[in-house]
């Protein structure tokens, strides 16, 4: 015993240094629960509220540029809204002209365009709007659309909510990036809501504290996200391998869906995280080997995570329901 | 050899910056200047080695709670600690760790070697236990020499900067 301290007193940094790190390995080993409980306990908003600060004083610098973004946002939401109020009276008309063909005329229904003339005048304010619409709204899926007007698309809209948000802190430079956003629990942030920006997928929202959210962006070696190929409806799995903020691998596509350079990305849909079909990026690279059983694919990410500032958190109206759900089975 | 409060104002402005600045600017995903570790490198070398082993725990600590990162940089920040001594008497003879002070003016190559050895070892822990996966190796060790090299310089240009204005 007396040989043991003997030894002990004679090695004492090493004891020492044992100890503390034993200290620090087992905060490590339980980081996740650390994490949670320290940010949900106000441990965001110390730090934060700091981040914010110096952010007003960046964000001054930076005015020009953002406002000349948000102006380009402006004038494509604002050409895309003519568009659909156009359509929006097309749709009125050719329920009205429905209702005259089934019988009972009024004097102001008869004064309504034929039909024909309808799908032209669409046709026109097809081909003088924004190309990116002309295939989503070909004429003649758009009659068939108007004439069965059942309103599917209503439904989704109205469970579905855009929270806007501003970034507070973002770190990117490292394996387990994060970004910090200034809207909490108190503005109706939950866990597992996803996070876009009007260029595409930024994120998902992984812990929250009253006033701030801690998302783990889609550059996180933690944060593999469900996507799909827009073309071939393929699903696969992004996951952010650590090389840099502007490429990603796109996982588990079978060689035969023969995945081509240029292809869109975006989100499979399939949880309440995001809407289906909000863009993620475009296909970079392509390797078909064929000794292996997925496509190796990189993409390149439609956000740019170092110049973002402006976000939306997407909420839908069923979360917590899902979520309690999620729970009781899990439970 | 700096006085007392020397040390501590530089504590708290590294870490300070190291937390609000240094991980907040985005250098193309790859590099994460870690400039704190300044302090650890110009400690005397004298100073005693349980002394500094728990000042680079408290370090570490302290980086954990500001950057939301629990344990990892306590880990590494720990075990460079308490590495100085060793590669410190790797680079450098006896009598010239007798003079007390470690700077870029006093002992240049010397200097260098050392802070890069420290700092690849303290970069290299923290971003593998980020990844924490070994199939990371590689972008981990890309990221480790990139940011090893900036950090140096950074750190390089500071002990210049504080050694002109005290003379």
């Amino acid at each position: 015993m007396h040989r043991l301290f003997h030894v002990l007193f004679q090695s004492a940094h090493i004891t020492v240094f044992l100890l503390l790190e034993a200290i620090a390995i087992s905060m490590f080993v339980n980081s996740d629960s650390i994490q949670s409980t320290m940010i949900s306990k106000q441990g965001l908003s110390l730090t934060t509220s700091v981040h914010r600060r110096l952010n007003y004083l960046v964000e001054t610098f930076t005015l020009r540029t953002t406002n000349g973004k948000l102006n380009e946002e402006n004038a494509q939401l604002m050409s895309d809204n003519i568009l659909l109020r156009e359509q929006l009276n097309l749709q009125k008309q050719v329920d009205l002209i429905t209702s005259f063909k089934q019988g009972g005329s009024t004097p102001e229904e008869e004064r309504v365009l034929d039909q024909n003339e309808l799908v032209q005048s669409l046709q026109q304010v097809n081909a003088n709007q924004n190309p990116s619409f002309q295939g989503h709204l070909a004429p003649k899926a758009l009659e068939q659309i108007f004439v069965n007007s059942s309103k599917p698309t209503q439904n989704i809209m109205q469970e579905l909510d855009f929270i806007p948000a501003k970034i507070v802190q973002t770190h990117l430079d490292a394996f387990q990036n994060y970004i910090i956003i200034d809207k909490g629990e108190v503005d109706g942030i939950l866990p597992d809501m996803g996070l876009i920006c009007t260029n595409g997928v930024v994120g998902i929202v992984d812990h929250v504290s009253k006033h701030y959210a801690y998302i783990l962006p889609l550059v996180n070696v933690k944060q593999p996200t469900s996507v799909r190929l827009l073309k071939s409806h393929q699903l696969g799995s992004l996951v952010w391998e650590g090389n840099n903020i502007y490429t990603s691998t796109l996982k588990e596509i079978p060689l035969h869906v023969n995945p081509q350079v240029g292809d869109s990305v975006v989100t499979s849909g399939f949880s309440a995280i995001f809407p289906q079909g909000m863009f993620v990026g475009t296909i970079k690279s392509v390797n078909l080997n064929q000794n292996q059983q997925f496509a190796g694919i990189k993409v390149s990410l439609a956000v740019d995570f170092t110049t973002i500032t402006h976000v939306f958190v997407v909420k839908y109206s069923h979360q917590k329901e899902l979520l309690e759900m999620e729970q009781s089975i899990n439970s | 050899m700096h006085n007392r409060p020397f040390y501590i104002i530089q504590f708290i402005v590294l870490v300070l910056a190291q937390v609000f600045v240094l991980n907040n600017i985005p250098l193309w995903g790859y590099i994460v200047p870690m400039v704190f570790l300044w302090f650890i490198l110009i400690l005397p070398p004298k100073l005693d080695r349980n002394l500094v082993t728990l000042l680079g725990f408290i370090l570490g600590l302290s980086l954990d709670f500001l950057s939301h990162t629990y344990g990892i940089f306590a880990i590494a920040t720990t075990l460079v600690a308490f590495l100085r001594p060793f590669i410190l008497r790797w680079f450098l003879s006896p009598d010239e760790l007798d003079t007390n002070i470690v700077s870029y003016k006093a002992h240049p190559t010397a200097f260098l070697a050392y802070t890069g050895v420290m700092l690849f070892i303290q970069i290299f822990v923290v971003f593998m236990l980020e990844a924490y996966n070994l199939a990371f190796i590689l972008p981990v060790l890309v990221k480790t020499l990139l940011s090893t090299l900036v950090s140096g310089l950074l750190i390089w240009g500071l002990d210049q900067f504080i050694n002109t204005q005290k003379r």
